[in-house]
Parts: C-alpha cells; sequence; structure tokens
C-alpha cells in the first residue's frame, strides 16, 4: 500500500505492507532508530511514540492504521540539535541507566506534560506506568519529568 | 496482502463485499496485532474503517448511548467519566492495559476479540449493550450482546460484516450510579482475573431501587448476578446489606470459575465487593 | 546482513530424529537452513569465561539431543526477520520422545533420568567451626524460590561478520566478558584468538544475563558459514525462556540459637534446579557457601547442597551470584529465630554482624573495615523502625482490613574473584597532543555508568576535566585481555587499575617535564591539567605542551601502562528496611517505604550508586511479591511480560537511599567498595520479613503472591 503520513512533522511517503508494523518503518525504512523493541507486544513500553500527541506502542501500530497521521519519535524532540527541556532533565537528574527505556519513558512524559503542565506525583506514575524500567526504581524519572515540568512552566511565563 | 481504507460508510460496505471472507477488519489492533506476528491469524486483506469520522464519535442523547466502533479508551474516559449512570464504562475504560493500550484500544475491538477476561465484558453486559453491524449489502442491524459474545474468542460476526457502534438505553437510568472495579496481578496494567460493574438507583428514603451487577473474567462470557441483585432491591446500602452480597458474589465466582483460580477469587471477590461498593458510596 | 531465526525443540526431552527443511529453503529470502544434522558435534560451554576453568564442553549450537522446550536445534538465515521467522515456522520436525520432569520432587525420583544417570548431577558440601556446646535454641525454616527472569530491557542480540579474505570473526553483542567469548568462539570453531574479534556493543541491561554464550556461537558458526554478516535478536519470549533463568532452589535451614539472640550453629540443606543444562550451578552452590560468612558471625555451619537438572529453561548467573540467594534462606532463619526468642530482628542482626577488624571464615582474608553494624544502627534510626513497629500495632489493631509490617535484609557481597580465583586488571593511559586523554581498558558498562565512573578515577588522579578522558568499553583488538565485569570486581579492581594507571601517567608526564624544562622532580606536582613547580607558583606547564614538546624532542609519546593485582577482598554490606501494607481482602502487597544502607566505602559516582541500589530495590520487591517463571506439566515456561508482573512506577514509593562511606577498603580506589550486586542481596529478604512481620505468618515460598498470601490467610482463619 502507499502511505503517507508524518514524522516529527516532515512528511513521509512509503511504499509497504498493510501489517508492516511502525517500528519497523521507523527504525527500517527511516533509520530512526531511537525507537526500541522490547517486547513485540505492547508490554514494556520500550516502543512507545506519539500519534498525534498520544503515546502508542509503535509494535502495535500498522502501517494501514497511519494514514494522515502525525508521529513524534525522541528524534522529534531535539530535531534543532539541542536536547529539549525534558530530555535535558532526564540527563541532569541522572534518569538514564542502560537507556533502553528511556526514549519511550521520555516520549511517555512528553505526551502528559503537553496535556497537563502541572502534574501531581500519582499523575506521572501513572503516565508513565506502561514504562518498564528495570535499572531504576523510578525515582529519577519521576524526579525528571516534576523537573521539567517545573521548567517549562517557568519558561511559559 | 490487500488492504482497504474507506472513509465512508458506503466504502466500508464495499471493502466487505470486495475483500472477501478472508478479510480482517482492524480497529485499535493492540489485541489483533499480536496474534497477527505470531501467525496465529493470516489474512489475505486488511480493513481500516479508522478514516470514518462517524465510527469516533461518542454520541449521549437523552435516548441513549451510541459508542463508536473506533472510540478509543481515552475518548470513553473522556466522555462518560463525568455521566454519572456511564461511569463504569469509563472506570473500565480507564484500567484497560496502560496508557499507551488506551490511545488505540477500543470498546468494540475487545467486545470483538471476546477474551473472557476482558475489561469492557462485563461493561457490555451490565448496559446491556446492542451491537450495531454493517454488512457487504450495506444493511445494519444490531446483536444483543448475550448473542453477540458465544464463549472465548467467539462471536456472532460472520465474515463480511463490521461492527460500527455499540448501543445501550438511557431509558431506565437516570438517576443511577456506577461503577467497575477489577482484580488483575498487580493495581496497573494487568489482564483482569475478576471484573465487576454496577449500576444503581436508591429512592428517596435511600434504599436500592433497581442495581445490576454484573462480572467478568470469571465464565466464559460474563454474567449477572439476579441473586445479589434481587437480594439488594428495598435495602439500604449499609454493612450488613455489604456482607449479604459479598457472600453472594462470593459464591458466584465459586460456582462459575475454573478449578486453578477458584480457591482466589472465591476469596478475593470480598476485596472486590468492598472496593466497587466504596466507589458507588463515593458517587452518592 | 543475513538475519537468523531460531528453531527450537517443542518437546522437553527426547531426541531429534529427523529435520525437514525443503520447505523453507524454498521460501524467497532465505539463505540456509543450520541444523543439528548438517553441523559441526563440536560443544562448548556458555559458562566459559576463560581459559583456565574446568569446565565440560557441554553445549552445541544445534542440538539433536533436547533437554528442554526452547532447545535450540536449528536457525534459519534469510534476508529479512519476517522472512527468516516464516522459513522457521515451516521447518518440520520429528522427535523421539522421553520422560522428563520439570518440578524438584518429580526430577529428584529421577523421573528424566537416562539409564545409568543420577538425578543429582552436582553436589557440595562443607563445615565448618564448632558445634555448639551449650543449650540452643531450635529455630527451622524452609524457604523456596522458583526461577525468575533477569527482564533487561534490551533482549539478547548479536552481530556476527566473518571476512573470509582475512580468516576474521567480529562479533558484537552486549556483553559482560568480550574476552570470555572469545576463548569459547575461538576454541570452538578452532580459530586462532587473534583472527577473532570481540567488541562490547551498547548493553540494554544485563544482571548477568548476558555473561553466558548462547547467541555468539550461533551467530558465529552461521556467519562463518555464510561468510558474510549475521544478526541475530531474542524475541522476548526467546529471552524468557531460552536464554537463562535464576535457577529455583530449596533450602531447610536449623538454627540454633542461644537465648541472647547470638547464631551458634547452621544446618543447611539446599537444592538447586540447573535446569537443562549444568552450566554453573556447581559453582553456584559453592559460591553460596562462602556468601554465609560475607555478614554473619557464623561459628559453626553444616551445609550440603545438590544440583539437579530438570527439563526446563537453563539457569545461569544472575545479580548477586547466589549471595541473594542466601540471604533468603539465611534472613528468613534470622526472622524466624527472632520470632521464636521474642526479639526484635534488627537487635539479632546487631547480635550477629562482623565487626570491622574480623575474618571472612571461608577464605580467611580480613573483612577489614565492614560497616553493616553502622548500617543497620543508621538504617533503624533513620527509617524510624521503633515507632513504625508500634504505629503498625495500633494500625493493624483498627484495620478489619489491612495489616502493616516493617522488615530489616541484611547481605554481603565480594568485590573480586580473589582468592578463589587471582585477579588482575590491566590499562594503558596515553596522553594525545592536545592534552587529552585515552584509556584502554577492558570495561563493560551494564547500564550502570561503568565507564563515566573509570573517568571519574582518572579524572582525578590526573587533576583534569573528565570529559577531556576517553573510555571506549572492551574490544579484544584493543584492549587488554580480562576476565569480565562481573564478581563486582569493576570498580574495586578495574577501577584501581585505571587509578594506577592514571597515577602512572601523571607520573610519567611530571618526569618528561622535568627532563624536558630542566625542572626538579620532586618540586613537580599536577594540578588543573598542568604540571606545576612548588618552587615557582606562576609555572603551569599544560599537558598538552609537555605532550608535544615531548614528541618533538624526545622522539616517543607520552604513555603510561599498570595494572592491579588485588590481594584483599573487603567486606561489604547493606542493610535494607521496608515497610509494607497487606491488604488481606485482596492478597495484596504495597510497599509503603523502603530505606537501603549500603557500607560502600567511597561512592565513586554517588548518585549513580543511589540509582543502581533503587534498581534493586525494584527487583527485590518483584522477587518477593511478583515475579515467577512458571513451567507447566507440558514443559512449557512463561513466556510474555504480560504474565511476568514486573513492578511499574506506580507499584513503588520514593526509595530512600543511604550511603556510608567510613568503612573504606585498603585497596578499592580512593576506598570504594563495590555496590551493583549487593545492593540486590537484601531487598528480596527485607521485603518478605515485612510481610511475615505484618502477618504473623512464616510464609519462606516466594514470590508472596495474592494467591499465596489468601491461602494463608484462608488456612489461618481455619484453625
Amino acid at each position: 500500500m502507499k502511505l503517507s503520513f508524518f514524522v516529527n512533522d516532515r512528511p513521509v511517503e512509503l511504499e509497504t505492507e498493510p501489517d508492516r508494523r511502525l517500528l519497523d518503518l521507523l527504525r527500517e525504512e527511516l533509520n530512526l532508530t531511537g525507537v526500541k523493541e522490547g517486547c513485540g507486544e505492547g508490554e514494556c513500553g520500550a516502543c512507545t511514540v506519539l500519534m498525534d500527541g498520544e503515546p502508542v506502542h509503535a509494535c502495535l501500530t500498522l502501517a494501514i492504521q497511519l494514514g494522515g497521521r502525525h508521529i513524534t519519535t525522541i528524534e522529534g524532540l531535539s530535531a534543532s540539535g539541542e536536547l529539549d527541556i525534558l530530555q535535558r532533565a532526564f540527563v541532569e537528574e541522572l534518569a538514564i541507566q542502560c537507556g533502553f527505556c528511556t526514549t519511550g519513558m521520555i516520549l511517555s512524559a512528553k505526551a502528559l506534560l503537553m496535556k497537563h503542565p502541572d502534574p501531581d506525583e500519582a499523575m506521572i506514575r501513572e503516565a508513565l506506568s506502561g514504562n518498564i524500567c528495570r535499572c531504576s526504581g523510578y525515582v529519577q524519572i519521576v524526579n525528571a519529568v516534576k523537573r521539567a515540568a517545573r521548567e517549562l512552566r517557568e519558561v511559559g511565563r | 496482502m490487500n488492504c482497504y481504507v474507506p472513509e465512508t460508510m458506503e466504502q466500508l460496505a464495499d471493502a466487505l463485499l470486495q475483500a472477501g471472507d478472508g478479510a480482517r477488519v482492524i480497529a485499535g489492533g493492540t489485541d489483533y496485532t499480536i496474534r497477527l506476528r505470531q501467525g496465529r491469524s493470516a489474512p489475505d486483506a486488511l480493513i481500516y474503517p479508522g478514516r470514518i469520522p462517524a465510527l469516533h464519535e461518542i454520541a449521549l442523547t437523552e435516548d441513549g448511548l451510541r459508542i463508536g466502533a473506533m472510540a478509543t479508551m481515552n475518548e470513553l474516559v473522556r466522555a462518560l467519566g463525568p455521566v454519572p449512570e456511564f461511569a463504569a464504562i469509563a472506570d473500565a475504560a480507564g484500567g484497560v492495559g496502560s496508557p499507551q493500550i488506551r490511545s488505540k484500544a477500543t470498546m468494540a475491538g475487545n467486545l470483538c476479540n471476546a477474551s473472557p477476561a476482558g475489561d469492557m465484558l462485563p461493561i457490555a453486559k451490565l448496559y446491556d449493550i446492542r451491537v450495531k453491524v454493517l454488512d457487504r449489502d450495506g444493511s445494519l442491524h444490531t446483536i444483543p450482546v448475550d448473542e453477540f459474545l458465544l464463549g472465548p474468542g467467539k462471536t456472532a460476526l460472520a465474515p463480511g460484516q463490521a461492527v460500527v457502534a455499540l448501543l445501550a438505553d438511557r431509558k431506565g437510568r437516570e438517576g443511577c450510579v456506577s461503577a467497575f472495579h477489577k482484580i488483575g496481578f498487580r493495581s496497573h496494567v494487568s489482564i483482569a482475573r475478576i471484573g465487576m460493574g454496577a449500576t444503581l438507583r436508591l429512592d428517596e428514603a435511600r434504599r436500592i431501587e433497581t442495581a445490576v451487577l454484573t462480572l467478568g473474567a470469571v465464565a466464559n462470557v460474563p454474567i449477572r448476578v439476579s441473586d445479589a441483585e434481587k437480594l439488594m432491591t428495598g435495602r439500604p446500602l449499609d454493612e450488613a446489606l455489604f456482607a449479604d452480597v459479598t457472600a453472594v458474589v462470593s459464591k458466584t465466582v465459586h460456582d462459575n470459575c475454573r478449578p486453578a483460580n477458584r480457591r482466589y477469587k472465591t476469596e478475593a471477590a470480598r476485596g472486590l465487593c468492598a472496593d466497587l461498593f466504596a466507589k458507588l458510596e463515593q458517587r452518592l | 546482513m543475513a538475519h537468523i531465526c531460531l528453531v527450537r525443540s517443542t518437546i522437553p526431552h527426547g531426541y531429534v530424529r529427523a529435520i525437514h527443511a525443503e520447505k523453507a529453503l524454498a521460501l524467497p529470502g532465505v539463505l540456509g537452513v543450520f541444523h543439528c544434522f548438517n553441523t559441526s558435534p563440536r560443544k562448548f560451554n556458555r559458562y566459559r569465561s576463560r581459559f583456565s576453568q574446568e569446565l565440560p564442553e557441554e553445549e552445541r549450537a544445534f542440538t539433536d539431543y533436547v533437554r528442554f522446550v526452547g532447545d535450540r536445534i536449528g536457525a534459519v538465515a534469510a534476508v529479512s526477520r519476517d522472512a527468516a521467522e516464516k522459513a522457521a515456522r515451516l521447518i518440520e520436525v520429528e522427535y523421539e520422545e522421553l520422560p522428563y520432569s520439570v518440578g524438584f520432587d518429580d526430577t529428584l525420583a529421577g523421573k528424566n533420568c537416562l539409564n545409568g544417570q543420577s538425578p543429582v548431577v552436582g553436589e557440595f558440601s562443607a563445615e565448618h567451626g564448632t558445634p555448639p556446646d551449650a543449650d540452643c535454641v531450635d529455630v527451622e525454616s524452609l524457604t523456596q524460590f522458583p526461577p525468575i527472569h533477569h527482564a533487561t530491557m534490551e533482549p539478547h542480540v548479536c552481530v556476527a561478520d566473518y571476512d573470509p579474505y582475512q580468516d576474521q570473526l567480529t562479533i558484537y553483542s552486549p556483553n559482560q566478558a568480550v574476552h570470555g567469548i572469545r576463548t569459547t568462539i575461538a576454541d570452538y570453531l578452532e580459530m586462532p584468538y587473534h583472527r577473532v574479534r570481540v567488541v562490547k556493543a551498547t548493553m540494554g541491561g544485563s544482571f548477568g544475563a548476558k555473561q553466558e554464550w548462547f547467541t555468539e556461537p550461533v551467530a558465529a558458526l552461521v556467519a562463518k558459514q555464510l561468510g558474510r554478516p549475521v544478526k541475530l535478536v531474542y524475541t522476548r519470549a526467546e529471552a524468557m525462556t531460552c536464554s537463562v533463568v535464576r535457577g529455583a532452589v530449596r533450602a531447610s535451614v536449623r538454627g540454633k540459637y542461644l537465648p541472647d539472640g547470638a547464631l551458634a550453629s547452621l544446618d543447611v540443606e539446599l537444592v538447586l534446579d540447573a535446569g537443562a543444562y549444568v552450566g554453573n550451578a556447581n559453582d553456584y552452590i559453592a559460591s553460596m557457601y562462602g556468601k554465609l560468612f560475607r555478614c554473619y558471625r557464623v561459628p559453626h555451619v553444616r551445609y550440603h547442597a545438590r544440583v539437579i537438572s530438570s527439563n526446563t529453561p537453563v539457569s545461569g548467573a544472575f545479580r548477586g551470584w547466589s549471595a541473594p540467594e542466601e540471604a533468603l534462606f539465611m534472613e528468613r532463619n534470622l526472622d524466624a529465630a527472632a520470632a521464636k526468642l521474642a526479639l526484635d530482628p534488627v537487635k539479632l542482626r546487631l547480635r550477629n554482624v562482623l565487626l570491622p577488624g574480623d575474618t571472612d571464615q571461608k577464605s580467611g582474608l580480613p573483612m577489614e573495615d565492614i560497616r553493616i553494624r553502622d548500617a543497620l544502627l543508621r538504617g533503624r534510626e533513620l527509617f524510624a523502625w521503633d515507632e513504625l513497629l508500634r504505629a503498625d500495632k495500633a494500625f493493624n489493631a483498627a484495620s478489619p482490613r489491612y495489616r502493616r509490617g516493617v522488615g530489616v535484609g541484611c547481605g554481603g557481597h565480594g568485590n573480586t574473584y580473589y582468592p578463589r580465583h587471582n585477579d588482575f586488571g590491566e590499562a594503558r593511559a596515553m596522553l594525545n597532543e592536545d592534552g587529552t586523554v585515552q584509556l584502554a581498558v577492558t570495561v563493560h558498562d551494564h547500564g550502570c555508568g561503568t565507564v563515566t565512573a573509570m573517568r571519574m578515577i582518572a579524572a582525578e588522579a590526573l587533576d583534569m576535566p573528565d570529559r577531556d578522558i576517553r573510555l571506549d568499553e572492551g574490544d579484544t583488538a584493543f584492549t587488554p585481555i580480562d576476565f569480565g565485569c562481573f564478581a563486582s570486581r569493576t570498580t574495586f579492581v578495574l577501577g584501581k587499575t585505571v587509578y594506577n594507571a592514571a597515577c602512572a601517567l601523571r607520573c610519567t608526564i611530571l618526569d618528561r617535564a622535568s627532563e624536558l624544562f630542566g625542572l626538579p622532580r620532586e618540586a613537580l606536582y599536577a594540578e588543573g591539567a598542568a604540571v606545576r613547580s612548588r618552587l615557582d607558583p606562576d609555572a603551569a606547564i599544560p599537558y598538552r605542551e609537555v605532550a608535544r614538546a615531548v614528541m618533538l624532542r624526545l622522539r616517543r609519546n607520552v604513555t603510561a601502562e599498570a595494572g592491579f593485582a588485588n590481594e584483599t577482598n573487603p567486606g561489604v554490606t547493606g542493610a535494607h528496611f521496608a515497610h509494607v501494607e497487606v491488604d488481606t481482602w485482596t492478597g495484596f502487597t504495597r510497599v509503603l517505604d523502603y530505606l537501603a544502607v549500603h557500607d560502600i566505602g567511597q561512592a565513586i559516582n554517588p548518585g549513580m550508586c543511589a540509582a543502581q541500589i533503587q534498581g534493586a530495590v525494584q527487583m527485590g520487591c518483584g522477587a518477593a511479591l511478583r515475579e515467577e517463571l512458571v513451567v507447566g506439566k507440558d514443559g512449557r515456561c512463561t513466556s510474555s511480560l504480560s504474565k511476568y508482573h514486573l513492578f511499574l512506577a506506580p507499584d513503588l514509593p520514593n526509595i530512600r537511599v543511604e550511603l556510608l562511606m567510613d568503612g573504606r577498603s585498603a585497596e578499592g580506589p580512593y576506598g570504594a567498595k563495590s555496590i551493583g550486586e549487593v545492593s540486590f542481596v537484601p531487598a528480596a529478604p527485607a521485603v518478605c520479613g515485612a510481610v511475615n512481620n505484618a502477618l504473623g505468618s512464616e510464609l519462606g515460598v516466594l514470590p508472596f503472591t495474592p494467591d499465596r498470601i489468601l491461602n494463608y490467610l484462608t488456612e489461618e482463619g481455619s484453625h
């Protein structure tokens, strides 16, 4: 099938099978390898990307579902070459250990902050409930989201 | 593999006709994609109705509720959370999988998947949902939930048909509060081990006028706990009623459950009832 | 790039009698089908990390004698992963089935033994000390736990490339021992070591899952056959069932205690299920014995352990390498003793912990400045242990539904292989013409920040910014031979090696500066990436100038080499405190609060140490309350994360960490001791202790799932 959609605000046209996974399209056709496959069955969240601002599993999203949709990957956050506030917060707060869950974690957090600029801790943990981290106890990750929320609100002022 | 992305209902009917019996309709795809990848389903065509705007609508009128086949769990939470008589739908939808799943998963898809543990199954039973089906000849008909859900992985949907909406009556539910609670393996992101939905209305004397109680993930299809409902009618919502209802629910779970899980589920029904009733009381 | 999909046994025990690959070979894009009948019968041992280990070569790449559901019998190579998968599904296998066993009892009864085989495939007995002569209280406890999954977020993966023109094999994988892989693969493929290059790739978590070799031999074999690069990626299901698991253990302990709580004697009877292959299991049970002496004074112990081999997923290294398992049965017995003697669990442990100056009773090495006592005292205070006990008592009396409790867990570990094996590290340091530095040392970052920590050590020694120091991970083409990053030796041995190399480089820089600029050597020191003189406060020769002058005038580079062979293995310990709430109506346990106190000597990168400890706590909560790989009667194992319930963000409180840095090690870099594994040792015991405290129970079969807790409560209720 012919697929037309948007990745990181850029229009993309591809010829592909209707059941090709978004995960594979991103990694193999578009060389956007920030999205990771941890389980292939929508359990670990390592493949989280945003679709029209909502977090989705790229491993469970098929080409046939993508027409006209806007996909944001981790690369889309730092399109200018500079890390965005959320990414910087993860670095500053030591919220990254092995890094495999990180891109998905950041995008889930991004989706949260786009809807709720002042989330409490319970909301943050709930928003990240679909992203498994095996290296940490989620402490620094939660701190990073809190920090980014604070900084974004200050920037907004 | 062929694919069809219709943009109107007419085009969807057309696609169903053209695609033939070996086609599959995919909504959110969060269950189906896994089966596809494992080779447990080998369709020769996929039909994606997600570009049809009407299928995304959640419409609430005086008479009833219409949930489009493509309405996501997130959308159900937003639309129905504030509506007391349908809040149970929001409760259930808000507990399906993870945030990522809820961005795409649909209630229609959950029913079509017909897993006995499906969170939305006891909800569909709670509201006597009628499943609106489009046929390949363009005609529409409805199937009551009891005739739609036929067993694990089995529905009344035939090849060449697609679910387009789920319908529930509003009449008879005015003044009701509702809630759903489930016990899984952990508090978030878990398949249900028991799910329970309830609607109830109190009269002026604060006695239960009408109650509906359904259980999911216990039998192969969702069941109504009519014994508990009868017991509740005319009684106030107090400790004694709660104890009696819990006993009936436990027994129902015990009698319908597979042996492997029976011991746990029968016992845990107590906590499930307590938490469900707490939600209901909060909303009264 | 060719992609591999493995063909695996669908039966738990038996022989492969025939493989039909015609349909697979006919699929477009298929490059080859390799299996037990068309590949070498040579074997390797997945556990080999050096040439000197005495190990049986027990595994083929593809076997015709299968010992578990998932055992490798073949592989399809194709131009894409999808094509390889489709082809693999078309392979038809004929088996001759044999009787099999999946649990302790059936396996011990010999249900899966071939003629003449014993169900016990390994045994270790040891005794130490003198039995007590005073009157003691007997405390019996049973502890049992199932296999668990490492659950690294990155599944196993390997890329192997063979260049037939150069006879050069290159292997890229996330792993913990590049030289171990080289030894194993080179011997297996009968290649000289210098023609096998192993490169450590960025690793998405290991926890011991990536220190045994099963992807590399397969990828290497296929690459060599095809003469092109091949990639093998495990699915999550394969990672769960066909890689490596933490082996199930059943331990019966009889402790003898004096009335004041002093431990007088321990009798441990233990069975470890190695799963389908023995691998490291014999070393594991011996190691578990040694761990008994790393935290407590044990005046007398009789230890008897057996290894059995059921037809289930293969057991291997798991974070802590037998110490967490030992801690589970040790702490259970201590808690049982505390209950029986009506002693506070913290006080009981204080009565028994090793003190500074004590000796490791098994190895004979000094424990040095072991601070487990301080960790307990500090933790008890910070956690408000006594107050919580009082508050929980009142809460429990008032609550019809919930029960709260506190638990404490203690554990010790090591910092090196020594003295079980001699241990050493080597590193080279080089100064570039612009003043930046490059280090060559074989490290394997698990994602825990090893590379950064090493750079920090070097930067401290050279007094220069760490961002000006480059340190790449292990690559057998460039970095010195090393055992690998396990046994918690990385910071202690390799960190000290890096320190020595950095100091040697600093010395060399000062020596050369003295030579070049005619400065008295004794007056020179390094500060701010420059050479300074005590005789002339204004003089400062930046490193880059020294490097340039040396190259131009002395006709050499500024390099230094150094090694470190430790002779010590100081005590390294932690005390964990957990506060839980059990819902007696659903069996769910909530972790309300948690404190981990660690006797770390010196944290090189404290923030990362705390993060790692919290990760270990997450793992411990999982092991205590939820995680279990279940092998059904048909031999099939849990193979999806939807059925293996890891701890998520909403499940954990803000885990508190306290690092004690008074008990410095003599030999470690800046007095550092290990943290990566010892952090996990006390975690599950603390949570288990808290649940038992909450319920007044003696549960010893992990995990304490809602089912087990409600079973216990209903049985108790009926008494």
